[in-house]
């Protein structure tokens, strides 16, 4: 009984720390608090979104309602072919949501196996592993991106597989330099005296130590994935049935209004950067609750 | 219950074979504590690696036997060792401050430790925890801290708390202490003396500190070059050690009782190079008492009191060695014949 008490009391313990943290780290709080709107936009983004991402908009007279300003009806704006911006930006969170988290978690998923396999082993297999990372790291990701996406054809997927196929390298880099040094504390070579076996070590005793870093790199890698579809989107390489933020730029630039309906360029580029910065300061303060050293007594 | 017979250890490096340990024998008591003392580089860690078969891969038993309640430990597999250390024999290494992993509490490592060695179930663990924390004079609540909230000499105690949380048969203490400072030893040093005699455990104690041994040791061992040099009651040693090395150690440390404000006599030279063939006694070219026979051969380990033994060719003469090594002269002009022989004859 004792012991099962002690350790509810831990596991809330580790909750209450990052709760303590977020009423004295204001940013983190007002991250969290982001980036929980975001995700339930994301979630209920169909219901939210009040028109359609294509549909047309005509005014009483029949006429196309075009590059209207935001009005209480159309809170962005319209743009050049009538369409209403506010459900587009709406919708376009979704997407960059699931590029973000899906193509962070597969690259820190890859990356850190491998940093750590790299890191524990050494020897050849350190040698095979990190020289295919560096062939990885003479790839330019643009380019391979618009050649991934003649070879197969453009799709959310396809973008998500190019920056996990190109950012995994980084992770594993990062990985493996901590986990060098790891390998060798006593704790250990304790352990393998002790006879735990290499998958024990690796997932007990030294995932532990980088998960701090790897948290970090996730977050970089959720900002970094949703930056590279925006960018890949707005040089029209994205996914044309799919609306995301990146694509309403593009349509935006392509259509020359850029210049002219601030309505139409502000609503996605700004959030863009809110997401990208909410996600930022709740990584700050994870980082603070994953490792014990960071904690604040 | 520890027997040690005849054990070598020899390191192959880059430049040849080094004979770090050479024919070392001792046996260890049930509830004894021994302590081997020596300067840096003379075999002393070695020796207690090689009983728990912890030897670096460039470093191997060349020969004898380390016999543990009877059984041959050197021969026996990975994992019967695995079953005996931590269990049976326990280690507090020299880095024992470092070794404590950062992401997990105090208290779950010992926990895992006892886990994995033994059949019992969490509570029972749990419990073992507890008691052997308030054994080190640590209080239940540390066992849920991390290693950086502990200070230095909370670690080292945390990890002594670990050596014995198996009750095991002898614990080897490599430098258990001496990265903390002289108030701290003590008290930890007070410790462990105190739980040794309690559970009746045995203690191999390592130390380059021959003071710490006066203090809690039964037994001594002092070692020069990968040999022993002495062996002998604590009380006996520290009455009258017979071997000149050890005269020379005596000197080199301050007694309190006997404050006359000279200057502490030091032994002048260095260590010998174990990487080369030493012919004669190990201690031969820093004595001042050394002769050709010395030089030529080793001197075996002779009993010269009862449980007193020295490795001495002239333990006859030590009466007149005590007299001798106390005069600062003595020494100082082995210091010559050594800076004479490094300087080449013009």
């Amino acid at each position: 009984m004792k012991i099962r008490s002690r350790r509810s009391v831990n596991r809330q313990s580790l909750f209450y720390i990052f709760w303590s943290n977020l009423k004295r780290d204001r940013l983190a709080l007002f991250g969290v608090i982001l980036l929980l709107c975001f995700i339930f936009i994301g979630v209920f983004a169909e219901s939210l979104a009040p028109h359609g991402p294509r549909e047309r908009h005509y005014d009483a007279e029949g006429s196309i309602r075009r590059l209207e300003q935001p009005s209480w009806q159309y809170p962005f704006g319209t743009t050049d072919v009538g369409r209403d911006i506010f459900s587009q930006v709406i919708l376009g969170t979704r997407t960059a949501l699931t590029v973000g988290f899906l193509a962070a978690v597969l690259v820190t998923l890859v990356g850190s196996v491998v940093g750590i396999i790299a890191g524990y082993f050494g020897g050849w297999i350190d040698t095979v592993l990190m020289r295919i990372v560096d062939f990885f790291y003479a790839i330019p990701f643009i380019p391979f991106v618009i050649v991934l996406s003649a070879i197969l054809q453009p799709s959310m997927w396809n973008i998500i597989l190019a920056v996990s196929l190109l950012s995994w390298r980084t992770v594993a880099r990062i990985v493996r330099s901590q986990v060098l040094s790891i390998a060798q504390r006593p704790y250990i070579k304790a352990a393998r005296v002790a006879g735990a076996g290499h998958v024990r070590i690796m997932a007990r005793y030294i995932l532990p130590n980088v998960i701090p870093l790897v948290l970090l790199e996730m977050a970089f890698m959720v900002n970094w994935a949703i930056m590279a579809e925006a960018s890949v989107a707005f040089l029209g390489f994205g996914d044309p049935r799919v609306t995301s933020w990146g694509q309403i730029l593009h349509i935006n630039f392509v259509s020359g209004y850029s210049r002219l309906a601030w309505w139409w360029t502000a609503p996605p580029g700004l959030a863009i950067v809110l997401l990208l910065l909410s996600i930022f300061f709740v990584a700050r303060s994870l980082e603070a609750v994953v490792d014990p050293r960071l904690r604040k007594r | 219950m520890l027997e040690v017979q005849n054990l070598s250890i020899e390191y192959t490096t880059e430049d040849g074979v080094l004979k770090a340990v050479d024919d070392v024998s001792f046996n260890l008591q049930r509830g004894e504590s021994l302590g081997i003392v020596g300067e840096s580089g003379c075999g002393k860690t070695t020796v207690a690696k090689a009983l728990l078969r912890l030897l670096p891969e460039n470093g191997a038993i060349s020969g004898g036997r380390v016999l543990f309640h009877g059984e041959n430990l050197v021969g026996k597999s990975p994992d019967h060792m695995r079953r005996i250390r931590h269990s049976k024999i326990a280690l507090v290494s020299q880095s024992a401050m470092n070794s404590l992993n950062p992401v997990y509490t105090v208290g779950h490592q010992i926990r895992e430790g006892i886990l994995a060695h033994s059949n019992i179930g969490r509570h029972a663990a749990h419990a073992r925890c507890v008691e052997v924390f308030g054994m080190v004079g640590l209080e239940e609540k540390r066992l849920s801290s991390y290693p950086h909230q502990l200070s230095g000499g909370m670690k080292q105690r945390a990890i002594i708390a670990m050596a014995l949380s198996l009750e095991p048969d002898i614990i080897v203490a490599d430098e258990p202490t001496t990265a903390l400072d002289v108030v701290v030893q003590g008290r930890i040093l007070q410790r462990i003396r105190a739980i040794q005699r309690q559970i009746s455990t045995s203690m191999i104690f390592i130390t380059h500190d021959i003071s710490v041994v006066s203090e809690i040791c039964e037994r001594i061992i002092v070692m020069y070059g990968g040999k022993i040099m002495e062996q002998a009651d604590s009380a006996s040693f520290f009455r009258a050690p017979y071997h000149p090395y050890s005269l020379g150690l005596q000197n080199a440390f301050p007694s309190i009782t006997d404050i006359t404000g000279e200057e502490l006599v030091s032994i002048p030279g260095t260590p010998p190079n174990l990487m080369q063939e030493q012919p004669g006694c190990r201690f031969q070219e820093r004595c001042p008492f050394a002769t050709s026979q010395c030089r030529s051969r080793t001197p075996p380990l002779v009993k010269v009191k009862s449980n007193h033994h020295a490795a001495c060719w002239y333990t006859d003469q030590v009466n007149d060695f005590r007299t001798r090594a106390r005069n600062r002269d003595t020494w100082e002009a082995v210091r010559t014949r050594i800076e004479q022989q490094e300087t080449p004859q013009q």
